[in-house]
């Protein structure tokens, strides 16, 4: 399964690993309830999902600006594709329902934003921050 | 009680050095009459800093707009959030009148911030502007 927590994503900040972890956890459980197609489940899972996306972007976009991090702009442009392209992928889950086929899109899609993102621009600010010694904390 | 200009400031771009220091004279003035007790002093330098301070940033943010500087944003709600706190603590000064413990303040938080700031967003703004000129 992809969204196993893997060590090669952690980027050493505490703080944004454990919420990584979570992230990871509620995308496992929606891949999971969309590959058993359970219509009832699926609703409350992608709500949950987003908002923990949302609150979690904004720690990190927080954190940016206090410490005044240099590449603010696009990594916070990566969170807002992110919620664009969730919000696309729900309009079509809405439009096909729960299909086969729809599971395997939404899981790769997922899987691919997880493994780019965490492993990428998130890395980049969890070295920039541990190179000056500065933690986040929000 | 003093706060200096030091080299190990300088980000290599003319305009904005020239600014900072004399943001820093500026300010190494406001805390030695704020030392005295000046209070007429005290004054005309909060008010002379805080459109000084207005000024250095527009034209820092002038510039990120005339190079179509990628940080822009960030770099700007930085400066926002100076003003904000430099302006509430200007009031603290006037409710408070004063003291050296306000004005250890002023010399920890504003000369923290100058030199973070300095340091990290306008030497990476500078750099980019130096690359950019060729
Ligand atoms: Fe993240
Ligand atoms: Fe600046
Ligand atoms: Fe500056």
């Amino acid at each position: 399964m992809a969204f196993e927590w893997a060590a090669d994503l952690a980027i050493g900040v505490e703080e944004i690993d454990e919420q990584h972890g979570e992230l990871l956890r509620r995308a496992e459980r929606l891949v999971r309830a969309l590959e058993a197609g359970d219509r009832v489940g699926i609703e409350p899972l992608l709500r949950s999902l987003a908002d923990y996306a949302r609150s979690h972007f904004e720690c990190e976009e927080r954190w940016m600006l206090h410490h005044e991090y240099p590449g603010f702009e696009a990594h916070r442009d990566g969170h807002r594709r992110f919620l664009d392209e969730f919000r696309g992928q729900v309009h079509e889950l809405q439009r096909l329902g729960p299909t086969p086929g729809m599971a395997t899109a939404i899981h790769g899609w997922l899987a691919g934003w997880m493994r780019d993102h965490l492993g990428g621009p998130d890395r980049d600010f969890g070295r920039w921050l541990r190179a000056r010694g500065l933690s986040p904390g929000c | 009680m003093a706060i200096k200009w030091t080299q190990a400031l300088a980000v290599g771009h003319p305009t904005i050095d020239g600014q900072h220091q004399e943001l820093f004279r500026r300010l190494d003035k406001l805390l030695e009459a704020m030392m005295k007790g000046d209070r007429d002093e005290i004054g005309r330098l909060f008010d002379f800093l805080a459109s000084y301070v207005v000024e250095h940033f527009g034209t820092e943010e002038k510039l990120m707009r005339d190079a179509g500087y990628a940080g822009y944003e960030m770099h700007k709600l930085a400066h926002e959030r100076f003003v904000k706190d430099y302006l509430a603590f200007r009031k603290s000064y006037e409710d408070a009148g004063g003291g050296a413990a306000l004005t250890i303040k002023l010399q920890n938080w504003v000369g923290d911030w100058l030199k973070a700031h300095i340091a990290g967003t306008d030497q990476v703004l500078a750099k980019a502007l130096v690359k950019r000129a060729g």
